[in-house]
């Protein structure tokens, strides 16, 4: 119950005027992130760090997962109205969602989605408001050598599950942690891998990545291959036929439960989770055959696990400091920039932050609902905002924004140059999500490496010697050799989206 | 040579030439520290695994197995990628010499020059500068400079 009253303490922190209107804009920016193709929630999240720099840390971060959850619930709108996706995980809507619409009933598959939205965020709130502090009281128990198990794990997970090829995403991964290397070591005071200059002494700064390799590649790759909008539809009548909302309902639930169980696991990204709903739904239907013709169980499934993915995946972020996905990843960036860290801790010793976040999650939800449900027709009419207009503007607000940074114009080099190498490594289907996450965790995993060292009376056997440290490496272990198992005998593929979600 | 190996096998040997590097470089640090390993110990193993997993790649990319589905850009859409690469490198160059104002609004003129007429060009171009320097300068207080090294 104690998780009921801090909730309620949170509801205070979350409902003065400022948080409530950054929510606002969160939800809102994500929503039109979500809505325009070729602008996803990692790069949305990305290219507004800088805007939060002057921001109290609660009301950015407030901010910065609105426009997270806000752009699920706003890819939606394009994949079921026009057929193109706003946001991978909305990329599986298309195909039932736009049936339906040929069958004039946008307005339904529009309903049902943001309804299942709502319910799939909502219980995935609801976790963490109970899981989250569970799970960060058990880890406080954590020493190094648990800390240190958990991130291998978590790498490793990432590496195991995206990318076509093992080898490609290792050498993302390396990379990753190669860069965090760069700058003054923790421990000695060594500088490494600075070349005799100043700017690299400090390290590479976290936005500065960030914006380079998810919101320049992006703009290059959708300089290739622009997705074309074609004019929205009238949206009529957001309610399911009443013979349908049992299957619905039961499809959100289903929708939910995989949603979350995915969101916490790392390298596990919601249009995985949103694939294995559709499937499921197929699979429980009791006409396959409807599916791809307008099934509304393919399009409220699917969308709701995304949902739920997206709140859940927040759990072992705050609880364990792990991000498990890319956006993740820059969350934990813009965490550490307002002197946070996330992890077991964070609970106790920032409890009005904890607390005013997840209420804000669930103010949010319901405005995105109420965004959703009789504005949709609004919304759709942002995906027609040209794209020749569009792309010169995201371009001045990523070059801007890395500058204001630290006023230097050398981040923004090196930006621009991160912006080229993730282009590249996108056409080489290398996977960017693996060395983010990498890179992000790289410092502490050294750090947590040499502490365990340090009380170890028997070098590396700490990791084995001790119960729950033990236990985590053998699962890392094996996921490991799993995957190397499935990538020699040629498995992989079947979960191949390297989606940067 | 690119169209029998494809690019993996190039990658490959770029990633391996920067794990060489980094690796020689990581003898300057000290292997050993304090409680075992010191400085130096994460990036030898570091920059060692990933010659070999360079390796392994370049194998693999031969035998053609996991090959990346992307393909590169050529024609016009490589000319496309390369007119933004350049703009975005003229907006740097532009900004140390003349400061944030020019460098902007040659910025935009660039790109949207081929897309809308030239007065439409200039005024989108103008204002856009104008709110974003205001935008960043009042509202979100970081300052950007409006001379540069020429003035």
């Amino acid at each position: 119950m104690d998780s009921f009253f801090l909730l309620m303490q949170g509801f205070e922190t979350a409902l003065s005027w400022s948080n409530l209107l950054y929510c606002f804009i969160g939800v809102m920016l994500g929503m039109v992130i979500g809505v325009l193709p070729g602008l996803g929630p990692v790069s949305g999240t990305a290219l507004l760090i800088p805007i939060t720099f002057g921001m109290e840390p609660v009301s950015a971060i407030i901010m910065l997962s609105g426009i997270f959850y806000g752009a699920m619930y706003g890819g939606t709108i394009t994949s079921v109205l026009v057929n193109v996706p706003g946001e991978a995980a909305s990329v599986i809507t298309c195909i039932d969602g736009y049936e339906m619409t040929k069958k004039g009933r946008a307005g339904a598959a529009l309903g049902v989605s943001a309804i299942g939205s709502f319910i799939g965020g909502i219980v995935a709130v609801l976790a963490l408001t109970f899981v989250g502090p569970a799970l960060s009281n058990f880890a406080l128990k954590f020493g190094p050598p648990e800390f240190f198990a958990i991130m291998l794990l978590g790498m490793l997970m990432i590496v195991a599950l995206m990318g076509k090829s093992l080898v490609r995403g290792l050498i993302a991964a390396v990379i990753g942690l190669l860069l965090a290397m760069v700058g003054q070591d923790m421990v000695t005071g060594e500088f490494r891998y600075t070349f005799g200059s100043i700017e690299l002494m400090d390290g590479i700064d976290f936005a500065v990545m960030a914006m380079g390799l998810f919101g320049i590649s992006e703009i290059l790759l959708n300089a290739e291959n622009p997705a074309k909008v074609t004019k929205p539809p009238k949206v009529k009548g957001l309610l399911p036929n009443r013979g349908e909302w049992g299957p619905t309902l039961k499809s959100v639930g289903r929708g939910t439960g995989i949603g979350m169980l995915l969101g916490v696991i790392p390298g596990a990204n919601s249009i995985i989770a949103s694939t294995f709903s559709y499937i499921l739904e197929k699979k429980v239907a009791k006409d396959p055959s409807r599916f791809g013709k307008g099934a509304i169980e393919g399009v409220a499934g699917p969308e709701t696990a995304n949902n739920a993915h997206s709140g859940a995946a927040l759990i072992p972020l705050f609880s364990l400091g792990l991000p498990s996905s890319p956006t993740m990843a820059v969350i934990l960036g813009a965490f550490v920039m307002h002197g946070l860290t996330p992890g077991p801790a964070l609970f106790t010793k920032n409890p009005d932050f904890v607390w005013g976040l997840i209420a804000s999650m669930f103010i949010g939800n319901l405005l995105l609902l109420i965004m959703n449900m009789p504005l949709v027709g609004m919304w759709a009419k942002i995906a027609l905002i040209p794209y020749k207009l569009l792309f010169p503007i995201i371009l001045m607000v990523i070059l801007v924004g890395t500058y204001s940074l630290n006023s230097s114009l050398w981040d923004v080099v090196l930006m621009l140059f991160f912006g080229i190498i993730g282009y590249i490594m996108k056409k080489l289907d290398i996977p960017m999500a693996a060395m983010i996450v990498t890179f992000i965790l790289g410092s502490q995993l050294e750090t947590s490496m040499l502490q365990s060292l340090s009380i170890s009376t028997d070098g590396f056997l700490i990791f084995f010697t001790q119960p729950i440290s033990a236990i985590i490496m053998s699962v890392a272990l094996i996921i490991f050799a799993v995957s190397i198992y499935s990538g020699v005998k040629n498995k992989r593929g079947n979960l191949a989206n390297d989606v940067e979600m | 040579m690119m169209s029998r190996y494809g690019s993996g096998v190039w990658a490959g040997a770029v990633i391996f030439l920067l794990a060489l590097f980094l690796f020689v470089l990581s003898f300057q640090y000290n292997y050993s520290g304090a409680v075992g390993p010191g400085p130096g110990f994460f990036p030898t193993w570091l920059s060692g695994i990933l010659m070999v997993l360079s390796i392994w790649y370049i194998y693999e990319s031969m035998k053609g197995k996991n090959t990346s589905s992307e393909s590169w850009p050529t024609g016009r859409s490589l000319k496309h990628i390369l007119f933004i690469i350049i703009s975005l490198v003229l907006f740097v160059i532009l900004f140390a010499l003349f400061g944030f104002l020019v460098a902007s609004f040659v910025f935009l003129v660039v790109l949207f020059y081929k897309e809308y007429k030239w007065y439409t060009t200039l005024l989108m171009s103008a204002g856009m500068t104008v709110l974003i320097y205001w935008l960043f300068n009042t509202v979100l207080k970081a300052y950007l400079p409006i001379g540069g090294i020429l003035f």
